[in-house]
């Protein structure tokens, strides 16, 4: 009876988990998507992260921790007390015990149940070449991305016109990815990851070799001396971010626990950014309680070069373009124009509650790059190479986590412009229902490393000055309250900013959730910014304040084991003393509709806006086939709506298809430029093949 | 009298003085933070009961068991012509508690001074009620002259539960003028505010207040007591912007140091402390 009892509330637990994982893994995209603010990006490790512990849930009697950070779900005081708590009492019997822990709230806990198990086995790993052919797992993902509206670019020119402008597109206006990934565990990793942008060409012309993109790896992980390793495309990941962080990180987000980063080393490149990511190798090696990061990295980039006018034989590089498309001639006369070199050490020391790193890092260009130079860029890297060193830590002491970096540029060749940057951190516990956290950072005007990520307002993690506090407070059973208050000033000029700035960022967010079905959150964000006003005589250009509020209403709810409605209300607000004050909203509603036992998956969304320009527009993300993700911005004024379509077959197969399209009011056409549509329709279709073996 | 005969370049110098010293934190012209407790919960401190209340609350008077006697200082952006003193004792009696305070403000161009006389009781078991009556004095170089007035301010406090507590206050209710010839007044503040304890350790305030010249303020604060010895305190507020923290340490059970600053963007530091002692 017992048993049936225990089984019972397992499976309970199992059902509401799986109803959440999208949510939870939507959730957390979303904190990310606000705060980069971009349309495309390609967040697949931090999905792929979450959907492997999914499946694979991390055994509590066993992890050393490092595992449960990947889930960006819990704060280094909770995992420390589970550390000390299994120390004490010995192994996990239950999961259920994780209750007496004192920082583990019931959310918590909820939140984190579906990546966890307790077992008391031992995960040893013996490979051998059979085992992981029978157990590894086989997946292609197959993406096809056609042009609906024929846009201005795709006009049909002659050869020599297009040659002659950078207005038209060599190839077609569709967009074909292909993924094949071999896994084992997460111990192994193989994969080729290709892709053609829309407008780029396909087997002809300048793309010879096919996709435009092809990104591979072999992973390895989990031996004893040899932690990780890798070969070809990957990312790497140091300390909090200030040195060398090549993926993407989480910004600020209304939960707390997102302003540590937490470090992982080595880790397979899958996604098809074309820029951020290191191409080589990389190992990473443990003994006792130190480990060794060694990689190297040489990468061909995208950049525009001019040649020096006295010597015929110098060039040097003056732009380089991230983007990763190649459409137009101009475009593909940048290709692989620069190559990029990265190499770089970084040693780390793990006792207990105590990690402490210390890395170098080498990087450079083959060419000398030189950029214009303007008032607001003066301090940033020009010439052929530079390094950086760096320094972290981390410490858990009873319930507070503190941690931090401090980082330093070396340009032995510009001896003022070694600038230096540092962030200090403290999380605490402070009761169960309360944590607060509070991070300082200065970055100098002249620190600059090419991949970094530390925790920032501006994009880069430079010329900034801020503190940021934050809480997260369970109020009661149903209600909680996640804040933060975050104020930074940026000492030098910034990109269309002509002074010295400040500014701040508060968020509150109360929740009310009186049910696992039920969910009504609020959150008003007010942002003060500097910018360059709009009323410059041409002289002198003043800057002056932008203060922008969003506020929004958001209802979740599952009305059955079948249907679940979302509901969201966003309103924003724009002030500035060179314009009229400006406004938008945005009203959707989405239906999600997963029958248990149907091969079917149906997501359905409508939503009407009206933002009276650009900078009011509202970002919202939107469901999407797997490892697919948008988060576009809605502005002027008409309607969004879409389908997304999941079907399972053949055990092994999953096909997702989403149609959506915008409709605008008087609008004739969208978009400038090789991007113009004319009419006022603008939609877009995804059709995703999985197969998994 | 002799406001009026300012000439246009020193009103307008001292308005922009008065003017910096208002919209700081909200106080002027004789209200300023009062203890460094306070202050390192960005003011958020209407609903505290020590004996700062005075200062703060009349009403929250009622809480203190024993006679109590506080000093503090602060230099509001390190600068030095932005110095107060401050003053309180309380004694609490059979069914009221009975308080003075005083408060020093500025340097010798200006300066101004606030003695007031405070009475609060319990009208039930959650409420309760505080009264004060201020005297003020304003003395500018001694060209200017000064000036003198008296305001009166009221409190109210609810024990809404066990855990939460509710404050309000109106400073110089009575929209006292500065001087009979001209339509300038002290500024007049109300503050609505709360205390929410989570547990033994930690507890939250949080404060709107409304100055009758400036836009409202909401503020924001949190004090941690890890031992019986030592506590954290820190906040955040609005309207300007500025985050304060700070520390406290309690020896001999009767004896407090709280130190405690506030960060403002553009002004930086302002550095706070005071000590209290509990008599009897």
């Amino acid at each position: 009876m017992k048993y049936l009892v225990l089984l019972l509330l397992v499976s309970i637990g199992l059902t509401a988990s799986a109803q959440d994982r999208g949510e939870i893994i939507q959730q957390r995209i979303e904190f990310i998507s606000e705060q980069l603010q971009s349309e495309n990006m390609d967040l697949t490790n931090v999905i792929e992260q979450l959907n492997y512990y999914f499946d694979h849930p991390i055994n509590l009697n066993v992890t050393t921790g490092e595992e449960l950070e990947e889930l960006y779900l819990l704060t280094g005081v909770q995992i420390n007390e589970l550390l000390v708590h299994r120390k004490a009492f010995g192994k996990f019997i239950s999961i259920y015990e994780l209750q007496s822990l004192s920082f583990w709230d019931p959310q918590t806990i909820q939140l984190v149940l579906p990546f966890v198990r307790v077992d008391d086995r031992l995960d040893q790993l013996h490979i051998t070449w059979k085992e992981a052919m029978k157990q590894g797992k086989f997946e292609e993902y197959l993406r096809y991305l056609p042009m609906i509206e024929k846009k201005a670019g795709y006009a049909d020119v002659s050869d020599s016109v297009r040659q002659a402008s950078n207005k038209y597109y060599y190839g077609n206006g569709d967009r074909y990815y292909s993924r094949f990934r071999y896994t084992y565990k997460t111990n192994i990793s193989v994969g080729l990851t290709a892709e053609k942008d829309a407008g780029e060409q396909f087997f002809r012309g300048h793309e010879k070799q096919g996709f435009d993109f092809y990104s591979a790896h072999a992973f390895f992980k989990g031996g004893k001396y040899l932690k990780s390793a890798v070969m070809g495309d990957y990312q790497i990941q140091v300390g909090q971010g200030l040195n060398l962080w090549s993926s993407y990180a989480f910004g600020k987000t209304a939960d707390l626990t997102t302003m540590k980063r937490t470090a992982i080393p080595i880790r397979a490149y899958t996604s098809v950014d074309e820029s951020r990511f290191l191409r080589g190798a990389a190992a990473d090696f443990g003994y006792r309680n130190w480990s060794m990061l060694l990689f190297a990295s040489n990468k061909k980039m995208d950049a525009a070069s001019l040649s020096d006018s006295t010597y015929d034989d110098l060039e040097y590089i003056s732009t380089i373009d991230l983007t990763g498309l190649h459409r137009t001639t101009s475009e593909i006369a940048k290709k692989n124009g620069i190559t990029e070199r990265i190499a770089g050490a970084n040693l780390r020391y793990v006792n207990g509650a105590l990690r402490w790193g210390a890395a170098y890092i080498y990087q450079g260009y083959d060419k000398p790059f030189n950029k214009a130079i303007q008032y607001y860029n003066q301090f940033d890297f020009r010439g052929t190479s530079f390094s950086s060193i760096s320094s972290d830590y981390s410490y858990v002491f009873r319930n507070v986590n503190v941690f931090g970096e401090v980082s330093k540029v070396l340009r032995p060749d510009v001896q003022a412009q070694n600038g230096w940057a540092m962030v200090h951190a403290a999380m605490m516990s402070l009761d169960p229902r309360f944590s607060f956290g509070i991070l300082y950072r200065n970055y100098q005007k002249d620190y600059q490393t090419l991949y970094n990520a530390g925790f920032s307002e501006g994009s880069n993690t430079q010329n900034e000055e801020g503190t940021y506090a934050a809480f997260k407070w369970k109020l009661a059973s149903a209600w909680s309250i996640n804040a933060y208050a975050d104020l930074f000033k940026f000492p030098w000029m910034k990109y269309g900013v002509d002074a010295p700035s400040y500014g701040h960022e508060i968020l509150i967010q109360p929740i009310y959730k009186p049910s696992k079905t039920f969910e009504i959150y609020g959150r008003f964000r007010q942002q003060l910014r500097q910018k360059n006003s709009r009323d410059s005589d041409g002289t002198v250009t003043e800057i002056e304040d932008v203060l922008q509020r969003n506020y929004r209403l958001n209802m979740s709810c599952v009305l059955n084991e079948f249907i679940s409605l979302k509901t969201r209300l966003e309103y924003v607000t724009i002030h500035r003393a060179s314009n009229t004050p400006e406004k938008g909203m945005l009203f959707s509603q989405d239906l999600i509709f997963k029958p248990k036992s149907s091969p079917f998956d149906l997501s359905l969304r409508f939503a009407l806006f009206d933002t009276d320009s650009y900078d009011t527009r509202i970002y919202t993300f939107e469901s999407n086939a797997l490892y697919v993700f948008a988060v576009p911005a809605y502005y002027y004024q008409g309607s969004r709506a879409y389908v997304l379509l999941r079907y399972s077959f053949w055990h092994s197969c999953d096909l997702w298809i989403k149609y959506g399209v915008f409709l605008y009011e008087n609008r004739s056409s969208i978009s400038s430029g090789a991007e113009q549509i004319n009419g006022s329709r603008k939609s877009d279709l995804l059709v995703q093949l999985r197969i998994s073996l | 009298m002799y406001f009026r005969t300012f000439n246009h370049f020193l009103v307008k110098q001292i308005l922009c003085f008065l003017f910096l010293c208002c919209s700081l934190f909200g106080w002027g012209q004789g209200y300023l933070s009062n203890s460094a407790r306070a202050l390192s919960m960005s003011n958020a401190s209407v609903a505290l009961t020590d004996v700062w209340a005075h200062a703060n609350n009349p009403a929250a008077l009622v809480g203190i068991k024993k006679q109590s006697i506080g000093i503090s200082y602060q230099n509001r952006f390190s600068l030095k012509e932005m110095q107060t003193q401050g003053l309180v004792y309380a004694i609490p009696f059979k069914r009221m508690v009975f308080s003075l305070g005083s408060q020093l403000y500025g340097y010798q161009q200006y300066r101004s001074m606030k003695n007031g006389v405070g009475m609060s009781m319990a009208l039930s078991e959650k409420v309760s009620l505080g009264v004060q009556l201020n005297h003020h004095s304003i003395r500018l170089n001694e060209n200017y002259g000064n000036s003198s007035m008296l305001t009166g301010e009221m409190g109210l406090l609810v024990q809404f539960t066990e855990r939460i507590r509710f404050g309000c206050s109106v400073l110089n209710i009575g929209r006292t003028k500065i001087t009979s010839n001209a339509n300038e007044r002290l500024t007049t503040l109300m503050r609505l505010g709360m205390q929410y304890v989570i547990s033994n350790q930690v507890f939250l305030v949080s404060e709107v207040e409304k100055n009758v010249l400036y836009p409202l303020s909401v503020k924001l604060g949190a004090e941690y007591k890890p031992s019986t010895k030592i506590c954290f305190r820190g906040g955040v507020a609005t309207a300007p912007i500025s985050f304060s923290f700070g520390v406290g340490t309690t020896f001999k059970n009767r004896f407090q140091l709280d130190l405690g600053t506030a960060y403002h963007q553009l002004l930086g530091w302002s550095p706070h402390v005071s000590f209290q002692v509990d008599l009897n």
